[in-house]
């Protein structure tokens, strides 16, 4: 065998890496040198946080929150909702619509508003994008256009409204439509209407240089960057008192700055980079935040809803005594203490107190202030009275609370072994650990629960397209306010596949007054009639109603002032047309 | 003057059970055209003064004793800058071709005009060039093969190339290390002629290292029979082939066919040398010698003259 | 040769085929649609038919393959559903980014790597290898997004030397005076983090490879001999040994940069990086089919491609491989 001569390196040069280290040290120093150079003149600009940039500027297709969070600064509808109560007020409509019960038609005037490229808002434009939501069948625009029969523009600032029949949603949803202008989009539509499929063309037309009546207009927008948008100087509410706020902007622009994670965005914010994280904030970040002097955080109410649904389709879910018993033995304030940190509130009817019109806070509310064993022994009382038997009740012959085994059937059997579906923890930990939880509670008075996490388009196709599942958890971070999915959540027309009643409930008479109170144009009394549902809904608990988040925002301090807290918190078009610089 | 002179050499390797002294008081000199074989089994030391000649070593071996004193400079002493000088310009090696002696991403051509160019910085690259020509015609290679690559070459082709290699610098002394091991016993033969002949042909000292102690009588003038890290025997190359006085000698004789001698029966020599790291008081073969006494065990053997020029490691020789 | 990357290329069209389908299959296999994953209870379950059928989603399964086919050899990939702009127009707003990033980082870390593990394994044993081989080691381990967000901090927050994330500042972008230069000086400034956390976490397996395979180098006798010859240490590492080591180290550099053009979903999103690593999750998990299928079939092609050019260049490289 020959071995390696012997390496003698020491006179070893470093010659070409020295060379790299210099290189870097240059780029370093030159890169640095750059940096105080871009804190340019950003005076009045307000810069807001946010994970996602639209994901596009053709408003019907990008509906997601992100893409509104941008849109809704373009696109003005003719009602809004004011803080205070959350109360729809005019808008672009110059003032409340004048309603004809013997025609059935509604009248309104309009603002003398401008579209942002100086031209002027018109009935025209309000015509057109009712009857392109009509035409092209514009998914969740339709169903809010489908009962009017023909939209007529009386004048240059009048549109009558001609309704097939009445609808109660006209005035909440139908109202609240973003009108687009017509002089863009007709061209638009024009071009989809060749397509042999004009819906998925005019999804695919590109808005490039959206025009809206909103206080803010599109300037620049970098792809997963940032979006920056100018203070329109044709915004009709510029100088005007609106239900006590004058109007603005008073800011020159919104530059959102787009982040991968809540990580970075909550240093931007204490950094100084972001005047606004337009999210809400994960109970983790509170602390630092509370610290920092810079910083204020807004907690806000949300119109949340978090719950736990059965399948009705099946045994023992079919038994309403069973769904009473578990809805009973779920410990929502623990749920709302622990997972959600105290941050939330809990839930006992489908519409969360926030909604305060139509919230019912008189609904049977199950297992509200007891303790864990008075839960367990109201759970066995009514599970016992319904024929259910166990190997071991839950409450032994003393009446103390122990570990059940076996839960029976009413018919005898055995109950067998079901499965909580709950998305996963990286897409929900608060869903997937209220999953956990309730699986607990559920084994401790015998039965066979199993909580499951599950990939969320696999959990929407089991649950809403193939009704293959037993409970799950799903929830809604915004519900609207108009209660109008108490029909389609509840109405046996709706239990179908990829229909919104997922729990399969069915009742005549839910479906008639559902309906009837749909139609009803008398808020009061449609407020009545949505009080009764939701006590229909409650004494049968095809949902248990489980929690609603409050929201939680930050902003700094130092640069700007005036922000208008309102249900679901402080990114509102509000605090947008009122806060001001420093 | 003797072209290479090794006085009392001694080497020793730094191992995790100590220092093994793979080189023990050796001594030895070469005139310049003359030719000496080192030959013995592997592990016996001969490498190592072959690397030692080179200044090259490994990390964890030096030169524990003696020295080395090549055309008059003491080579065992110099600082590797002066070493690098000297290798390939004096003392070139013959590396054994299987043993991938050759860079296989670089041509034949190139590898050879880098030897000469390090040495001379002056010469161009035509004239590096005309001379690895004049090489290729030395050594019979086909200058139309001038640039390719190793894998190119069959076995004897990359041993000519290594051979035109070494005799690139015209170096005084060449250290022929299992120059042939791998190649068939034709090729062998046509090499060994051709290497006897360039040797008087440029008058060139051959140290000349082998196990195989037939092929070593029939190419050196001188051979040295190494054991354990000791020279045993050393003479004329005649004198030792056939008038073999050390027992280890004999057997190593005995151990190779040669067609020309007589028909006998191969002796593998049972045994194995021994451990290098301690220190042995007596005769280092005396575990595998037939001849073995009490007192070889105990006191170092002297050598003994055995013949004109032929001395012998043995006391009862 | 040029038989040969012919061969090749053909073999490339033919498994790029099956890749083809296979995807399509996959996406289709995995649950959900892109309409009905909109879980928004403002749409009726009538729109979200009529939008299924608009899409083409309602077609049987084997027309939709065949529209899929004959729109793949046509070059078209169709619209994206959830940005509904065509998808090459999507993938080249992003890919541009994540290339930027990623190639450089991989040419960065392979660059870095493959000349400190040639030092590591010349000093073999000595503290430049130990401090290189551990620092390598140790770095190849850590946590991406734990390194990112440690760098951040630092970096960003609390020495407040670069930005805290994203790829552009909106102060020098929106400045009509900014030339070029300035604009592209931005960029490297806010590339200089996750540069370093791709080049921590990726330097040490180039370091490691190209350490062991020069190792092995270092035994041949042909650095012996180039030894013997009297060449400096240098030469001998750079010209000899050095040269030999490449060649498996060329496969995985060459690799890395093929699929450096994916990026990474994790990288892009810590560092807020606008690239394509984030679209095409989001295009898995929003089952945007279009989207999703032409990006793989981007990623296949530049990896299948790559592999012959890795072959071409193994035989430029090693003169012993002929084809």
């Amino acid at each position: 065998m020959r071995k390696r001569g012997k390496l003698v390196a020491r006179h070893y040069k470093f010659a070409c890496f020295t060379c790299k280290v210099a290189a870097a040290a240059l780029l370093a120093v030159f890169l640095l040198g750059l940096a105080p150079a871009s804190q340019a003149a950003s005076n009045g600009m307000l810069k807001v946080g946010v994970l996602q940039d639209p994901k596009s500027l053709n408003l019907w297709l990008a509906t997601d929150a992100w893409s509104s969070r941008v849109l809704g600064m373009i696109y003005q509808p003719l009602f809004v909702r004011e803080p205070k109560d959350s109360k729809l007020v005019p808008w672009l409509a110059a003032g409340e619509p004048v309603y004809d019960p013997g025609k059935m038609t509604y009248t309104l005037k309009l603002r003398a508003a401008k579209w942002s490229d100086g031209t002027d808002f018109t009935a025209e434009d309000v015509v057109f994008t009712g009857n392109m939501i009509k035409e092209f069948r514009i998914p969740r625009q339709s169903s809010k256009w489908s009962f009017i029969d023909k939209i007529v523009a009386v004048d240059k600032h009048t549109v009558r409204f001609e309704l097939k029949r009445p609808k109660a949603i006209f005035l909440t949803r139908t109202l609240v439509t973003p009108i687009v202008q017509k002089k863009q989009w007709a061209k638009l539509v024009a071009e989809a209407r060749k397509s042999g499929k004009p819906l998925s063309a005019l999804l695919r037309e590109s808005a490039d240089h959206p025009v809206g009546t909103g206080p803010f207009m599109l300037e620049q927008w970098k792809k997963g960057v940032f979006v920056y948008m100018k203070a329109n100087p044709y915004f009709f509410g510029k100088g005007q008192t609106i239900e006590g706020y004058k109007m603005g902007p008073y800011i020159k622009g919104i530059i959102f700055k787009v982040f991968g994670t809540a990580d970075a965005a909550v240093l931007a914010l204490r950094k100084g980079s972001i005047d606004f994280y337009w999210n809400s904030i994960q109970p983790g970040y509170l602390k630092q935040l509370q610290d920092d002097p810079e910083v204020k955080l807004f907690v806000s109410k949300k119109s949340g809803l978090y719950y736990l649904g059965f399948n009705l389709r099946k045994a023992p879910f079919d038994d309403m005594a069973l769904r009473q018993a578990v809805a009973t033995i779920i410990d929502k304030d623990f749920i709302v203490k622990r997972i959600l940190g105290g941050y939330g509130e809990v839930l006992y009817s489908v519409i969360p107190p926030g909604n305060t019109f139509y919230y019912n806070p008189d609904v049977p509310k199950y297992g509200h202030g007891m303790s864990n064993d008075q839960r367990v022994k109201k759970a066995y009382e009514i599970l016992k009275a319904a024929g259910y038997t166990w190997e071991v009740p839950p409450v032994n012959a003393q009446g103390q609370v122990q570990k059940a085994k076996v839960i029976r059937l009413p018919d005898g059997d055995p109950m067998k072994e079901f499965t909580i579906l709950t998305p996963p923890a990286d897409y929900d930990p608060h869903r997937a650990m209220s999953g956990q939880l309730i699986q607990e509670w559920l084994r401790a008075i015998g039965m066979p629960a199993v909580s499951r996490p599950m990939a969320f388009g696999a959990l929407i196709q089991k649950v809403k397209g193939q009704h293959d599942f037993d409970c799950f958890i799903l929830g809604y971070g915004k519900l609207s306010l108009d209660p109008g999915y108490m029909r389609s959540f509840f109405h046996s027309r709706m239990n179908k596949t990829n229909g919104w009643n997922m729990s399969g409930y069915e009742s005549a008479a839910y479906d008639a007054m559902a309906t009837e109170s749909n139609n009803a144009m008398d808020p009061k009394l449609r407020r009545e009639m949505i009080m009764e549902l939701q006590n229909m809904v409650m004494t049968a608990v095809p949902y248990v109603p489980l929690y609603n988040p409050t929201i939680i925002e930050g902003v700094r301090v130092d640069r700007f002032t005036g922000w208008v807290q309102m249900l679901n918190g402080i990114g509102n078009i509000w605090s947008f047309c009122d806060i001001k610089p420093k | 003057m003797a072209l290479l002179t090794v006085e009392n050499l001694g080497i020793g390797y730094q191992t995790a059970k100590g220092l093994l002294k793979a080189v023990d008081g050796v001594n030895f000199s070469l005139e310049p055209g003359r030719s000496l074989g080192l030959v013995g089994e592997s592990g016996c030391g001969k490498t190592t003064i072959g690397m030692a000649l080179m200044g090259l070593l490994p990390p964890n071996g030096r030169i524990t004793e003696g020295r080395i004193v090549l055309d008059g400079v003491e080579i065992s002493t110099l600082p590797e800058d002066e070493l690098r000088k000297v290798r390939w310009n004096e003392v070139a090696m013959i590396f054994q071709a299987a043993m991938n002696a050759l860079n296989p991403v670089k041509r034949i051509s190139a590898q050879i005009m880098e030897a000469i160019q390090t040495h001379r910085p002056d010469m161009d690259d035509d004239a590096a060039l005309l001379r690895v020509e004049g090489l290729f015609n030395l050594v019979g290679l086909p200058l139309e093969r001038l640039h390719d690559f190793p894998h190119q070459y069959s076995g004897g082709m990359k041993q000519r190339a290594i051979i035109a290699m070494a005799l690139a610098l015209n170096p005084k002394l060449v250290i022929a290390d299992e120059p042939t091991t791998a190649l068939d016993v034709i090729v062998q033969d046509q090499i060994l002629k051709e290497t006897k002949q360039l040797q008087s042909q440029f008058n060139i000292g051959i140290i000349f290292i082998s196990h195989d102690i037939s092929i070593v009588a029939d190419v050196c003038h001188d051979i040295g029979v190494m054991y354990a890290g000791q020279l045993v025997e050393s003479g004329p190359a005649e004198e030792v082939f056939f008038n073999s006085q050390h027992p280890y000698t004999q057997a190593l004789v005995s151990s190779f066919p040669t067609l020309a001698g007589p028909k006998t029966k191969l002796a593998p020599i049972p045994g194995e040398p021994p451990n290098l790291t301690g220190t042995i008081p007596g005769c280092r073969f005396c575990d595998r010698c037939p001849k073995d006494t009490a007192s070889c065990k105990l006191d170092h053997p002297k050598w003994q003259q055995v013949g004109p020029g032929h001395h012998v490691l043995c006391d009862h020789c | 040769m040029r038989k040969y990357v012919l061969k090749r290329l053909a073999q490339v069209m033919v498994i790029l085929f099956c890749i083809l389908t296979i995807l399509f299959v996959l996406f289709r296999l995995a649950p959900g649609d892109p309409v009905t994953r909109m879980v928004d209870p403002e749409m009726t379950p009538e729109e979200s038919q009529h939008l299924i059928e608009q899409l083409g989603l309602d077609q049987p399964i084997w027309k939709q393959y065949l529209i899929y086919l004959k729109n793949c050899s046509t070059g078209e990939f169709g619209y994206s559903i959830h940005y509904g702009e065509p998808v090459a127009k999507v993938i080249w707003e992003k890919l541009p980014n994540t290339i930027l990033l990623f190639t450089t980082a991989v040419l960065l870390s392979a660059m870095v790597g493959i000349s400190w593990g040639k030092i590591a394994a010349w000093r073999k044993g000595k503290a430049t290898d130990l401090g290189m081989t551990i620092a390598a080691l140790v770095t190849h381990t850590l946590f991406l997004p734990w390194l990112a967000l440690l760098l951040v901090w630092i970096f960003a927050y609390q020495l407040d030397w670069f930005p805290i994330t994203g790829m552009v500042s909106d102060e020098v972008w929106l400045d009509p005076d900014a030339g070029f230069f300035t604009k592209a000086a931005d960029v490297l400034y806010h590339m200089v983090l996750p540069l370093t956390t791709l080049f921590l976490i990726h330097f040490g397996s180039y370091l490691l490879v190209m350490r062991s395979s020069m190792l092995d180098t270092l035994k041949e006798d042909y650095i012996l001999l180039a030894r013997a010859k009297g060449l400096t240490e240098r030469d001998i590492r750079n010209k000899h040994a050095a040269p030999n080591a490449w060649l498996p180290v060329v496969t995985s550099v060459g690799l890395s940069l093929a699929f450096s053009i994916n990026g990474g979903a994790l990288t892009e999103t810590v560092f807020s990086w606008p690239g394509i690593g984030r679209e095409l999750v989001f295009a898995v998990s929003q089952n945007d089919y279009p989207l999703a299928q032409a990006s793989f079939m981007l990623i296949s092609t530049v990896v299948l491609l790559s592999n012959v050019v890795v072959d071409v260049l193994y035989a430029y490289l090693d003169p012993r491989i002929r084809y």
